[in-house]
């Protein structure tokens, strides 16, 4: 075999100009394909960063325990069945042990203070954990675990516990840890809800579990409580409880009471989704920095005179209730960001007409705001618009909901010296504000690229501010690529 | 190991009866937030097939696809409801 220092090389870890082996200080070996590691890989005494993951490695070699400086190893998505013995040996602050097939929690070193051991084989966290004193983060979710010792309420410097995902059916002793912050037990078979009332958590998970009834107290530094996916339909809130929750969410259980929330002035996110709740109380007015409300698949009839208080809202989801006819102009008195009110399927996408121009030049102005280089004219807008109405190598569709324009994008043919035939230019796409994040702007361009096919254009392209981020995002989503020209214009 | 035309026409949602396929189209064609999204395929509250869903929404966000990733969800989500059943039954 090579040196180590020429297998590295080969492997395009370090550079050509590294003469020493003490000069390596960070490795990423990570997806080399590596079965095990150089016979003299142990040399590499002042590691202080290894990356080994997405390899296929079993074991790592024993010389590693002298490797006095290493403080990271990334050992994610390998084939580990036993977590490495050397690893005990070597003063580690951080192991990502993720995505392997490990079954034992054994061989950790006293000194670690992150563990990711998620996606494993594990079964028990045993009485060992108990001797991890430096941890803070310990992830062991997507295991087999059905038990946790006792120990681990010795962790007094555990700050976050992600145990999602396993087969326990007991909330774990360190509950009440005294720097336990955020704790993650969904996706669980845990029934009963010890008293918490106590603890310093700021975030609990606790979706996807069997709670039929849950009662809830103190808690004061709690800001996120997520109730999710479970059968409960009983929930006791003292008035005590969590008084700076911001987050408060309890979807699809049994809940037929709107719960009554002492944190009213600071939850900015309330979702309630997929209960048998029948009304919303008049107290809803009190949510006053309340952002994002979720209430929908319940059996709410009508809203409170005090909805129109919720001057922060800006997303509503209510569908799916039985919501009497003149309830919905309640929510479209508050200028929302997003409501699903909108039901796509009475949005139409077609092609304008000259009617249609009015609105579209609305949408067009909405745009221009956005982008830098325009300025809105109306009259040179309709101009324009009825240029490309008239012209056969144009298309320009819209987005209709009862009738009213709501989307707009306009799509030319040029002839492409690139591509060796015809390619579209889309420009112009915007979606009024009210509608946006419903699919509509894609569905436009669906239709566009359809037509495009048609007529057997060779590629689309399109120009869009470097700025508008949401817009450079919702391309890239939808396939397209990002090129290295510089658009640039000229005016006569 | 599956092919990827296999994983794209497996199950990936019992409740909502959706393949790999067609929850990669959903998902393109919404911008809601992933529990929206999520109940887009679901068509119900659930969340058993929550983690699948959530590695296929990040992977449509970041138009990078990992089919093999998916699969194993998949089938860790499987086995997860065939223990729960059983411990159910005793």
């Amino acid at each position: 075999m090579s040196n180590i220092l020429d297998w590295l090389i080969d492997l395009e870890a370090i550079d050509v100009s590294v003469e020493q082996v003490s000069d390596v200080k960070r490795l990423d070996l990570s997806s080399c394909e590596l079965e095990k590691l150089h016979e003299d890989f142990g040399l590499l005494t002042q590691l202080y960063s290894l990356n080994l993951s997405d390899n296929q490695l079993s074991d790592l070699p024993t010389s590693m325990s002298i490797f006095e400086n290493l403080g990271f190893i990334d050992l994610r998505s390998n084939a580990f069945e036993r977590i490495p013995e050397v690893l005990y040996n070597i003063n580690l602050k951080s192991i990502n042990l993720s995505y392997n097939k490990i079954k034992r929690m054994e061989n950790l070193p006293f000194t670690i203070r992150v563990l990711n051991l998620s996606n494993n084989e594990i079964s028990n966290v045993g009485s060992e954990i108990g001797g991890l004193l430096e941890l803070r983060t310990f992830n062991a979710s997507f295991n087999h675990i059905n038990t946790v010792d006792a120990g681990i309420m010795h962790l007094s410097n555990l700050e976050i516990l992600n145990l999602e995902g396993n087969y326990l059916k007991e909330i774990p002793y360190c509950a009440q840890n005294p720097n336990l912050r955020q704790l993650n037990l969904s996706e669980n078979m845990i029934s009963t809800l010890p008293d918490l009332s106590d603890s310093e958590l700021e975030r609990l998970d606790i979706s996807t579990n069997q709670f039929e009834s849950i009662y809830l107290s103190g808690m004061e530094d709690l800001e996120e409580l997520i109730l999710d996916d479970n059968p409960l339909e009983e929930l006791h809130i003292e008035e005590d409880f969590a008084p700076y929750l911001n987050l408060f969410s309890a979807e699809g259980c049994d809940l037929e009471i709107f719960p009554n929330l002492g944190a009213k002035k600071h939850i900015t996110s309330l979702s309630l989704s997929g209960n048998k709740i029948c009304e919303i109380p008049e107290s809803i007015g009190e949510y006053t920095v309340l952002e994002t409300f979720d209430i929908d698949d319940n059996e709410i009839p009508l809203l409170p005179e005090s909805f129109e208080k919720l001057s922060s809202l800006q997303k509503l989801y209510v569908k799916g209730n039985p919501l009497v006819k003149g309830e919905e102009a309640k929510i479209l008195a508050l200028d929302l960001e997003y409501s699903d009110l909108v039901d796509l399927q009475n949005v139409e996408i077609t092609e304008a007409e000259e009617k249609d121009i009015k609105a579209m030049n609305k949408l067009l102005e909405q745009l221009f705001s956005l982008e830098k280089d325009f300025e809105y004219d109306e009259e040179k807008q309709t101009i324009a618009f009825k240029m490309l109405m008239h012209n056969s190598d144009a298309t320009i569709v819209v987005a209709k909901f009862h009738g009213l324009v709501v989307g707009l994008s306009t799509m030319q043919q040029v002839i492409s010296t690139a591509s060796g035939g015809i390619s579209g230019v889309i420009e112009d796409v915007v979606v009024q504000k009210t509608y946006r994040k419903l699919g509509i702007g894609s569905r436009m361009i669906d239709y566009l690229s359809d037509i495009a096919k048609e007529k057997s254009y060779k590629r689309l392209q399109l120009v869009a501010d470097k700025n508008n981020a949401k817009a450079l995002h919702f391309y890239m989503k939808k396939g397209w690529k990002t090129t290295n020209l510089q658009v640039m214009h000229y005016t006569f | 190991m599956a092919t990827e035309a296999e994983i794209l026409s497996s199950e990936i949602c019992e409740c909502g009866e959706k393949n790999v396929a067609e929850a990669i189209d959903i998902f393109q064609h919404t911008e809601l937030p992933f529990k929206k999204a999520k109940k887009l395929v679901t068509e119900c509250n659930k969340n058993c097939c929550r983690q699948p869903l959530l590695k296929l929404f990040d992977m449509v966000y970041y138009g990078k696809f990992d089919y093999d990733e998916i699969h194993r969800l998949i089938l860790i989500r499987n086995e997860k409801l065939k223990k729960m059943i059983q411990d159910i039954k005793g």
